[in-house]
């Protein structure tokens, strides 16, 4: 008995100690955080912009270039509007399948990493 | 300037005139103040390449530092793109980078003219860069590069479609890059003539010339921005080589 209140101070400081620790860590995780969004804000700006730029662009040009091949393919074959229609669908789905591998892949591998082989 | 003129007219630094004019069987080959511009910019690039690459002082000059500098960016983001195999690709990379960067910069000092913001200059560097792919890629892979419009897994009922898209997506390629360049430019350009006719404008408006500063610090603010920009689009149309040369190494991902 005599040694019970002593045990419950030691465990109640350990206690505090782990708090005070884990308070800490988590501190320095905000920092780090903190410092990366700061990051993000300063320089990110126009390189944010810039992959807006290529997802608009890219999105653009694929449908402008299904509906310009369904438009020839027609005056070639005479089946105006019909295959410009399918290739606009299709310009369509290559430019959201164009804009889909941009947001899967990361344009600038910055970490050193082994490009996808 | 505006006084001068008949009106402000925020394309007039687009237009394309003649200073030497030469016609070879029929096909306009003057020489023009774009060729004047990219002759200009040759020079400037020759300029700081050869005397930074001269002296190799161990501590490097301010010449030096900026040529090692490109050097040293345009490699790593060569092998970080395209692995060790897109170096041997590394000379025509930075060409295109140097190029593209320099003339975006010198498009920038008044009363120059921009190589980058004609379209048809891009479109022939894309289209030089995706016939570059496409002859390396059969001679590299042969029929294998083919491989590079079809993915693996897809099911067989959905191969030809996907194929198609595959096919679509890669002949917009040359016309997504031009445009890029091009359009970011002209609009650029375009912004900060628009801003400074606000200016002109506002000064020959009786109580409100004292408005005029605010168009003239948006002016700086968009020159800073234009700046940036002019950096961008070079890094990112030598980042889009690297990518596309990296499909032509490594077809089938």
């Amino acid at each position: 008995m005599r040694e019970g209140p002593d045990e419950a101070d030691e465990l109640k400081a350990r206690l505090a100690k782990l708090r005070g620790d884990l308070q800490s860590q988590r501190d320095g995780q905000k920092e780090v955080q903190r410092k990366a969004d700061g990051d993000l804000t300063d320089k990110g700006l126009g390189q944010a912009m810039s992959l807006g730029f290529r997802v608009l662009s890219e999105f653009v040009a694929a449908t402008v270039v299904g509906a310009v091949i369904g438009w020839q393919l027609d005056l070639w074959i005479g089946t105006a509007p019909f295959l410009l229609i399918l290739f606009l669908g299709f310009g369509v789905a290559a430019g959201f399948w164009s804009v889909y591998r941009l947001a899967v892949t990361p344009p600038a591998p910055r970490d050193g990493q082994k490009p996808p082989q | 300037m505006s006084e001068a003129g008949p009106a402000i007219d925020p394309i007039h630094q687009f237009h394309i005139n003649p200073i030497a004019p030469l016609h070879i069987f029929g096909i306009d080959a003057s020489f023009t103040n774009a060729s004047l511009f990219m002759v200009v910019v040759l020079l400037a690039i020759s300029f700081v390449m050869v005397l930074g690459t001269s002296g190799s002082h161990i501590v490097p000059n301010r010449l030096q530092t900026l040529a090692e500098m490109a050097y040293e960016f345009v490699a790593s983001t060569v092998r970080q793109t395209a692995g060790d195999a897109g170096m041997r690709f590394f000379p025509f990379v930075f060409s295109i980078f140097m190029f593209v960067l320099f003339a975006n910069m010198i498009g920038l000092i008044p009363y120059t003219f921009t190589v980058t913001s004609q379209i048809i200059v891009t479109f022939a560097f894309a289209a030089f860069i995706i016939g570059m792919v496409l002859a390396y890629g059969f001679y590299k892979n042969g029929m294998h590069f083919l491989n590079l419009f079809i993915p693996s897994g897809v099911s067989p009922i959905l191969l030809p479609f996907i194929v198609l898209i595959e096919v679509i997506s890669f002949a917009s390629r040359p016309i997504s890059l031009s445009v890029r360049l091009f359009a970011n430019m002209l609009a650029g350009h375009i912004t900060l003539k628009v801003f400074g006719g606000f200016v002109t404008l506002l000064l020959g408006a009786g109580v409100y010339s004292l408005l005029a500063p605010l168009p003239l610090i948006g002016i700086i603010l968009l020159t800073a921005f234009e700046l940036l920009v002019a950096f961008l689009q070079a890094y990112v149309f030598a980042i889009l080589t690297c990518v596309y040369l990296n499909d032509a190494i490594h077809p089938g991902h």
